[in-house]
């Protein structure tokens, strides 16, 4: 009875052993905001395009070289922060009308499973899958990441950049004001790309 | 655009009210419960019928899981009909009051605490979720906003649903129809929020539907005079009370609306529905409908100058 109660503690510490080293093997980022555009454009009267972006991003995410399926990302958008470069549209997209900034200050993006695959020419996809809230709803979306390079920064800091580009449906997060006769687009186009600094590896783990 | 508006916040909110109003007449209820509910059911279907436009599913899911601070309006303006209908029954026992000796008490306390309720947990409800207001406000300053909001919900509710003489409810009609167009009208142009003001629109359908249906003969006889008929206005004080003050919440909270705008439009609803003092009741029919429209025009005016400034 001793002896399978030994074993049974062996078999756990080996399990929480090898834990840590997962953890210990994935590199923690912090996302560098001055290096960080989230970017969307979305249909004016089906005559024109109009862009606009956020300018309060922050967010960080774990890389595992090692094991990159555990990788994971994590995003945050400040919706107060947007910016077309026209005040009164501005404001205008805070309201309730579309992004509602008072009740719904923030976009929230956070993986639950990621897939790398490699590019032919000799890059990094991970293909993420998550949760997305916006706008008081949260719903499960697929984002293309594409690794864009990985060295020193300015300062000597190890630095990682990445890129995805998808399209979303405004309505399926109960955006809905302005659909008729397509006055503002349904299909919102975004493009993200961000800078991420390795944090110290002996400062505390935080997952991401 | 504005034709969709017209048709799911202006048509379909009045037929509704219409139809509401004619089957409360049918059913033998009194005149204020026919406004009560006429009102209520034309605002309720009119916000969903605006919702529908993006699918019915979206409006389904807006009544079933609500995340937007206006999607609770609906089940609050048929919380507040329920009140209203408490009220309204209560009334009419306090008039055989003389077979129930207890009963009146035990219903106005009903009513009463029913009122009070509503009149803490709309702007509770509504503004649970306002980001600024949960995460910067101090406890103190919630209270306080808590209760002034409270207070000013419980005296329009209460100064609308004063029993309204003939000649005056006549003037109140339209004076209540012109405030609510103009509110939504400055929501939409100064708080930058066309969703509420088109949703604000369906009440100013309501209460028209609403006076349709009166005037074709649902409240008293065919051959009832023109004021006659508006009998029963009052009944209709809770669901514009909470329609009109949670438009002009969430236009502050959550749009543009300045301070002093949504006063001078809650002003204006009380001068358009309120009793007039009882020093102006000695002055003739036609200077108290001068003095009303004067006090009720002022302040939208007012708002409708610094809106278009």
């Amino acid at each position: 009875m001793s002896k399978r109660i030994c074993s049974v503690i062996f078999c756990l510490i080996l399990l929480a052993a090898s834990g840590m080293k997962s953890a210990a093997a994935a590199d923690n980022y912090t996302i560098d905001p001055q290096h960080t555009s989230v970017i969307f454009s979305v249909a004016h009267s089906g005559l024109s395009y109009t862009y606009g972006m956020f300018r309060e991003v922050s967010g960080v995410y774990s890389l595992d070289k090692a094991n990159a399926a555990n990788s994971k990302f994590r995003l945050v958008i400040k919706t107060d922060s947007l910016f077309t470069n026209n005040q009164k549209r501005d404001d205008h997209l805070r309201t309730a009308d579309f992004f509602n900034v008072q009740q719904f200050p923030e976009i929230v993006f956070e993986t639950t499973k990621c897939t790398p695959t490699n590019t032919q020419d000799g890059g990094v996809l991970y293909q993420l899958t998550g949760l997305l809230t916006m706008h008081g709803v949260t719903k499960q979306v697929s984002v293309p990441l594409r690794m864009l390079g990985e060295g020193p920064g300015a300062y000597g800091d190890a630095r990682t950049g990445f890129l995805c580009q998808i399209e979303l449906k405004r309505s399926e997060f109960n955006m809905t004001s302005l659909l008729d006769k397509k006055l503002v687009g349904d299909a919102v186009g975004i493009t993200i790309s961000f800078e991420g600094s390795l944090q110290d590896p002996n400062a505390v783990t935080r997952s991401p | 655009m504005l034709t969709s508006t017209f048709l799911y916040g202006g048509l379909i909110p009045a037929a509704v009210a219409i139809l509401a109003t004619l089957l409360a007449a049918r059913l033998r209820t009194p005149p204020s419960a026919h406004w009560a509910t006429g009102v209520t059911a034309g605002v309720i279907v009119g916000l969903l019928a605006l919702k529908s436009r993006a699918g019915l599913s979206v409006a389904l899911q807006s009544i079933l899981q609500p995340t937007d601070a206006a999607d609770w309006i609906p089940l609050i303006i048929f919380l507040v009909w329920l009140a209203a209908m408490l009220h309204i029954a209560g009334n009419s026992i306090t008039s055989q009051s003389s077979t129930h000796p207890v009963a009146p008490p035990t219903v106005r306390l009903l009513v009463n605490a029913a009122s009070l309720l509503l009149t803490i947990a709309v702007p509770l409800c509504l503004l649970s979720r306002n980001a600024r207001l949960t995460q910067e406000w101090s406890a103190s300053n919630k209270l306080a906003c808590l209760a002034i909001l409270t207070a000013a919900l419980t005296a329009v509710w209460r100064f609308l649903a004063t029993s309204d003489d003939p000649p005056q409810a006549f003037v109140k009609l339209p004076l209540l129809i012109a405030t609510t167009l103009v509110t939504a009208l400055v929501l939409t142009l100064s708080a930058h929020a066309f969703v509420y003001g088109e949703a604000c629109a369906t009440l100013a359908a309501a209460l028209s539907g609403t006076a349709s249906a009166c005037f074709l003969g649902a409240t008293g006889s065919a051959s009832a005079s023109r004021t006659s008929r508006i009998t029963g206005l009052a009944g209709a004080a809770a669901p514009i009370t909470f329609t009109l003050g949670s438009f002009l919440i969430l236009g502050h909270f959550f749009a543009d609306l300045g301070t002093l705008n949504a006063t001078l439009l809650a002003l204006s609803l009380v001068a358009a529905g309120g009793p007039l003092p009882r020093s102006l009741s000695a002055l003739p029919p036609w200077q108290q409908i001068t003095i009303r429209s004067t006090v009720c025009f002022l302040p939208l005016t007012f708002t409708l100058i610094s809106t278009f400034r």
